[in-house]
């Protein structure tokens, strides 16, 4: 580091260091990170022990059954568990509002359900407090505490004037303040990184795909976190009093953080209005009973899908040479194909819907670093809608094997017992096993290119006008 | 030539602050410029250092003109203002490193930097406290501690006495002395007629932007300079 650089810097941290309300508030954001990891870390830990049990639970239930139909016990159904991710204990974004169960059965898709937020305490509804919460709402107020009078204190108090007379160049202040600043939120973030690893070490889970998400995680906030740091520097540039910088920085924050978010909310329900549940269930079920178009009776639409099936298994003209059984298990193989086409069309329909919410509160979110490192920082913890709905999708391909799979036993094995046949554990156990992997970085990064996009934006942009604003500081 | 100001003029929108001043000091010499508050004093230090550009005319330090080199003439320059002010959360010693390693200085050694303000007159116990605990005087010190520890080849004064008691400004007045006399070339803005005529060894009158008068320190008696002053100032 260039020399003259590292004294401003090292200057500037000694009259932080110094500054006893600096040491106080720094104390307070700190132990506000490390109180919201513990926190986060806690409830991490109960949920993912939460969802191993009522898995396990699940799991025994649908083996421990009894004998019955096979389309009985698909009727009878199960639950899968959404996986609780580490990384949740950082970021829980919007994991707490959308379901972390979903209910398996035959005839019907079901959304997720078991909310957090449906089921918490009142406090718990309101969002909660989180690393990411003190990182993306409290750590900028910090960092406008200790960026506003980089510039307009110096000139307040003629320090400026005697700095320039030594000849310095105003790009290396500049670059010393923001290296002052850089090192004072480093201070911040380090040893909550450290504690991070460990805690994510203790819950166990932390693999290497959580810690590069992580890694890139901690880059967006830096990114943040900069344009803050850099707009304080801009801000104490030009504007004439110290007071002036810090209100404006205070208004800038209030706009970014509480106003365009909520604007971006309001927008987004406004320009993309979602049905009600009700309204949903409503358009599935007159669609079960008039198709998609309106016009194609279920009979009809399950008819075509017989012939069809038949025709897949060579079984087109063996009409009454087939048994009983094995006609009921090809008519409730095609029911199901017609149900799952209405459901599909429908869900996909209303997560359609979802997603461009999303999207038009990310382009109302490029007026605001705040709202892009928001949904970067779910997307990176895999708490963002789309690996809910990535997690949702998985889940209703393989609802659709394991009814198949109960189906075809049904048409199978039955023979002559027709739907008074009974199977036992032995099918049960059977049974494709759910499992889940969540998605790569790339898919977490995909989904959210328009916010890094914007985050990138800012921070250009902000360092631009700081490093603008320091060539015309005022003497 | 430390110092040149040549045909400097310089407007403040309608107001005209200097109109066509010229003044030479060279190395070993103080120049102090006599004046009423508005004269354009502190606008021809605020030329020289660069703060403010001119409107016509050059400013030039060591035969650099300011406006052309603004990072390598301030290399040359110390400036102490009325109130020299430093960083109140530092003490003195780091606020003397500061300001020599902002200048570019290469001899950052404790002991020197120590021995550069126990010149200046600081006193020892003074050193590693806190300056926000010290008296102007002290801090006037700190000022000239910085020229001296940089070397600088012209100094730069906007009225550094002012508010000082007789004992520490005398003090200061010595350390200007010598600082002259080891070669320095020193540009003082005054209202300070007894000091100027003490350690001066030009003087300059100003009035409404213009140098009225100019002379040798050394050609007028305290009461001749009293006396010249004031029939300048008549309007």
């Amino acid at each position: 580091m260039n020399s003259t650089l590292y004294v401003v810097a090292q200057k500037e941290l000694r009259e932080i260091t110094r500054d006893g309300r600096v040491r106080v508030l720094f104390a307070i954001v700190l132990t506000l990170t490390l109180a919201a990891l513990v926190f986060g870390a806690q409830q991490t830990y109960k949920a993912a022990q939460a969802r191993q049990q009522a898995k396990e639970r699940a799991q025994t239930q649908w083996e421990s059954q009894g004998e019955k139909n096979p389309h009985v016990a698909a009727h009878y159904g199960t639950h899968v568990f959404a996986p609780t991710s580490v990384a949740t204990a950082i970021d829980p974004g919007v994991s707490a509002y959308l379901g972390r169960s979903i209910r398996i059965e035959a005839h019907r898709r079901n959304l997720a359900s078991h909310a957090s937020a449906q089921e918490g305490a009142a406090l718990q509804r309101h969002g909660g407090f989180s690393v990411a919460l003190v990182l993306y709402l409290l750590v900028p107020l910090l960092l406008i505490a200790l960026g506003y009078g980089m510039w307009s204190r110096e000139r307040e108090r003629g320090t400026l004037k005697q700095v320039l007379s030594t000849g310095i160049d105003r790009r290396t202040l500049l670059w010393g303040k923001a290296t002052a600043l850089f090192g004072a939120l480093m201070a911040l973030l380090l040893p909550a990184g450290i504690l991070i690893l460990g805690v994510l070490w203790w819950i166990g889970g932390g693999g290497s795909s959580v810690v590069f998400r992580l890694a890139l995680l901690a880059l967006c906030y830096i990114l943040y976190l900069g344009t803050f740091g850099a707009l304080a520097l801009y801000a104490s540039a030009v504007a004439t009093t110290s007071r002036t910088s810090l209100v404006t920085m205070i208004g800038l924050w209030g706009l970014f953080c509480l106003i365009i978010p909520r604007l971006g909310t309001e927008v987004a329900g406004f320009t993309v209005p979602l049905p009600s549940q009700a309204e949903l269930s409503n358009a599935i079920a007159s669609s079960l009973e008039n198709g998609i178009d309106g016009k194609t009776t279920q009979d009809d639409a399950v008819e075509k899908i017989i012939t069809a099936l038949m025709k897949e298994q060579n079984l087109a003209n063996a009409g009454m040479l087939m048994d009983e059984a094995e006609l009921n298990g090809i008519e409730l193989r095609a029911e199901a194909r017609w149900e799952d086409q209405i459901y599909d069309h429908h869900i996909a329909e209303f997560q359609q819907q979802l997603t461009n919410q999303e999207k038009v509160g990310a382009m109302v979110g490029l007026l605001s670093p705040y709202v892009a490192i928001r949904n970067l920082s779910a997307g990176l913890c895999g708490t963002d809608l789309a690996h809910h709905q990535h997690f949702s999708a998985h889940t209703e391909q393989w609802r659709k094997i394991f009814v198949d799979y109960l189906n075809k036993a049904f048409a199978k094995d039955s023979g002559a017992e027709g739907w008074d046949y009974r199977a036992g554990p032995e099918l049960w156990k059977k049974a494709p096993p759910f499992s889940y992997q969540e998605p790569g970085t790339d898919f977490a990064i995909g989904n959210h290119m328009l916010s890094l996009g914007a985050l990138l934006f800012w921070f250009a942009l902000a360092f631009f006008l700081a490093l603008a604003s320091s060539r015309r500081v005022r003497v | 030539m430390s110092l040149e100001a040549k045909d400097l003029v310089k407007h403040y929108g309608n107001n005209i602050a200097l109109r066509g001043l010229n003044l030479r000091v060279n190395a070993g010499e103080v120049f102090c410029l006599l004046g009423a508050n508005g004269a354009g004093k502190t606008t021809t230090i605020q030329l020289f250092l660069g703060f403010l550009d001119p409107t016509s005319g050059s400013a030039k330090i060591m035969g650099k003109d300011v406006q052309e080199h603004p990072l390598e003439t301030k290399r040359f320059l110390a400036y102490i203002p009325e109130n020299v002010m430093l960083y109140p959360n530092l003490t003195g010693s780091e606020n003397l490193e500061y300001f020599v390693t902002l200048a570019g200085c290469s001899d950052r050694d404790p002991a020197t930097l120590t021995q550069t303000l126990l010149r200046a007159g600081l006193p020892e116990d003074a050193i590693h406290q806190q300056v926000g605990a010290y008296s102007k005087g002290m801090r006037q010190k700190v000022g000239i501690a910085i020229a001296i520890a940089r070397q600088a080849k012209v100094l730069l004064l906007d009225e550094p006495t002012s508010g000082l008691d007789p004992k520490a400004s005398n003090e200061f007045s010595e350390l200007v002395s010598s600082l002259r006399d080891e070669g320095v070339a020193v540009l003082m803005a005054t209202h300070d007629l007894f000091r100027s005529r003490e350690i001066g060894t030009h003087i300059g009158i100003m009035k409404r932007g213009q140098m009225v008068s100019q002379f040798q320190a050394s050609e007028v008696s305290h009461t001749d300079l009293e006396k010249i002053y004031l029939e300048n100032m008549r309007d």
